[in-house]
């Protein structure tokens, strides 16, 4: 039980996929326009990636590792994501309609997430059980989603800034992600200090 | 205002300076000339007048307190470089004071903590210590603008490990059996090693704050607060091996960040619930990241933390009233 917690504030903090390890800036720079929008695209991706994280290290051992191709790890994992996010789509369109219609506008955007593949590529490598790869992956979306609600929120504070001209839009949202990085330094080594 | 605080800086400077090192005066002129001389540039090349906004004090007030935030003796580039970095990141890019999401001062020292760990860590003997040499006003000035070879005594003599740096070595090396209490010069009368008296004249300056209607009262009661109550139960969890929570008030910055940071009305909370909350969480994250995180001391981590948390909090908090 402490080591499951452990785990999640080791991806979700310490090695947060976005301001320590920089993968999955592209979403947050792109949603993180309003708190609402960062919210939905928060949940699309942690159910997504939570899935993604097991699938992936399912196929990475029963699969690639007997036939020795871990070679095609890179190209197999970003099948596995792109099929996973059409059928969780379909899946999602027949069972709930509402669900679709919070999530359904960014779940194909998941499909390019770079810290969607960076999660499976890093869970396989480091984890030995499935528990522990979806764990992680259940983890590292809770930091992803925790750090895009707060990006947005921060923006939409931005918006009514004085902000110097040439810094206006991405050049002070980098800024202040910068910053951000700089505040998460606080957890270094926490994961270990915990254990 | 800002000559308020100020004021009631003053009593914990002063003894910051007899207890530790005079040479806190140097790196105070330091940082305040960085701050003040970056702030009428920038406003300078933004076409605006630079003279009415340098005047409110804000700048002066930040690189007091990141002065008191670096080492007594740590080289004369850090200040400089700490004090631009606070008012260009911190402050400027944002479009000047009431804007800025994070508190400078905090944004200049996480910045200097981070690219320059040995200079940030050389904490000075205290004047109190029979045991070893203080550096003394000249000494140090010497060693601040690179003169070390100057100096009377040898350098690394001068440098010593702070209370919570022990501690942090103490929690990480040694064996489970052991108790803090054994530790040499870390725990004093009812705080940490004359870090405590550094911490009460802080506290004095902050009830006149409190009483002159400066500061509102909830920032600093909720911080100290979530700090003691966060400690009791890392205390309870080791079994007593670690920081005592009565004595975690009472060390490093914590009454410094309670009183005089965690109260800038720009970088926190707006809603009522909003503000309780971010202090609160200023003093949760400063025990959590003081006991189990790399580094000694946590109110800078924890601030610029709960800045990044202050829109979502008046978000959910705002959200909350109209329901």
């Amino acid at each position: 039980m402490s080591n499951w917690f452990l785990l999640i504030v080791s991806t979700a903090l310490v090695n947060n996929f976005v301001l320590v390890r920089f993968l999955g800036l592209c979403p947050f720079m792109g949603v993180s326009r309003s708190i609402d929008t960062a919210l939905g695209m928060g949940f699309a991706t942690t159910f997504v990636l939570t899935l993604a994280a097991g699938l992936s290290f399912l196929l990475n051992t029963l699969i690639l590792q007997p036939l020795d191709a871990g070679f095609l790890r890179i190209i197999a994992f970003i099948a596995l994501i792109a099929a996973l996010v059409q059928f969780t789509e379909l899946w999602i369109r027949m069972a709930s309609p509402l669900l679709h219609r919070l999530l359904g506008l960014y779940l194909p955007l998941i499909t390019t997430n770079c810290a969607v593949l960076g999660v499976a590529l890093i869970t396989t490598r480091e984890q030995t059980s499935l528990a522990g790869a979806v764990v992680s992956g259940f983890g590292a979306a809770l930091g992803f989603t925790l750090v895009l609600v707060m990006f947005a929120a921060l923006r939409e504070r931005l918006d009514t800034a004085d902000i110097p001209k040439p810094l206006k839009g991405s050049a002070i949202a980098l800024v202040t992600a910068g910053i951000m990085s700089l505040a998460f330094m606080g957890f270094a080594g926490m994961d270990k200090g915990l254990t | 205002m800002m000559r308020q605080v100020m004021f009631a800086l003053a009593p914990g400077t002063l003894v910051y300076a007899w207890l530790f090192n005079t040479a806190i005066v140097i790196q105070i002129v330091l940082c305040c000339f960085s701050c003040v001389l970056t702030e009428a540039l920038i406003l300078k090349l933004r076409k605006r007048a630079a003279l009415p906004i340098v005047k409110d004090g804000s700048a002066i007030l930040a690189g007091w307190l990141l002065a008191l935030a670096i080492p007594p003796i740590a080289p004369w580039w850090i200040a400089i470089t700490g004090g631009a970095l606070a008012m260009l990141l911190g402050k400027h890019l944002y479009g000047g004071l009431g804007f800025n999401p994070f508190n400078p001062a905090m944004v200049g020292y996480a910045f200097l903590l981070v690219s320059f760990p040995t200079e940030m860590t050389q904490w000075p003997v205290d004047n109190l210590s029979n045991a070893l040499p203080a550096a003394g006003f000249i000494d140090s000035t010497l060693a601040i603008f690179g003169q070390g070879s100057g100096m009377s005594a040898d350098w690394d003599a001068l440098t010593r490990a702070t209370p919570l740096d022990r501690l942090k070595q103490f929690n990480t090396y040694t064996d489970p059996a052991a108790t803090g209490t054994d530790l040499p010069d870390v725990y004093g009368l009812f705080g940490l090693h004359l870090w405590e008296w550094i911490n009460v004249a802080w506290l004095m300056g902050g009830i006149w704050l409190l009483w002159q209607r400066v500061i509102s009262w909830q920032p600093p009661v909720f911080v100290l607060s979530g700090l003691f109550l966060s400690q009791l139960l890392i205390w309870w969890l080791h079994n007593g091996n670690a920081l005592s929570p009565f004595a975690s008030l009472f060390a490093g910055s914590a009454m410094l960040g309670a009183f005089f940071i965690a109260t800038d009305p720009v970088s926190s909370a707006t809603t009522p619930l909003g503000k309780i909350i971010f202090a609160l969480g200023i003093g949760v994250l400063t025990s959590i990241i003081r006991q189990y995180s790399s580094y000694p001391e946590g109110i800078a981590f924890a601030v610029l933390l709960m800045n990044c948390m202050a829109p979502v909090l008046d978000h959910f908090c705002k959200r909350q009233r109209y329901r």
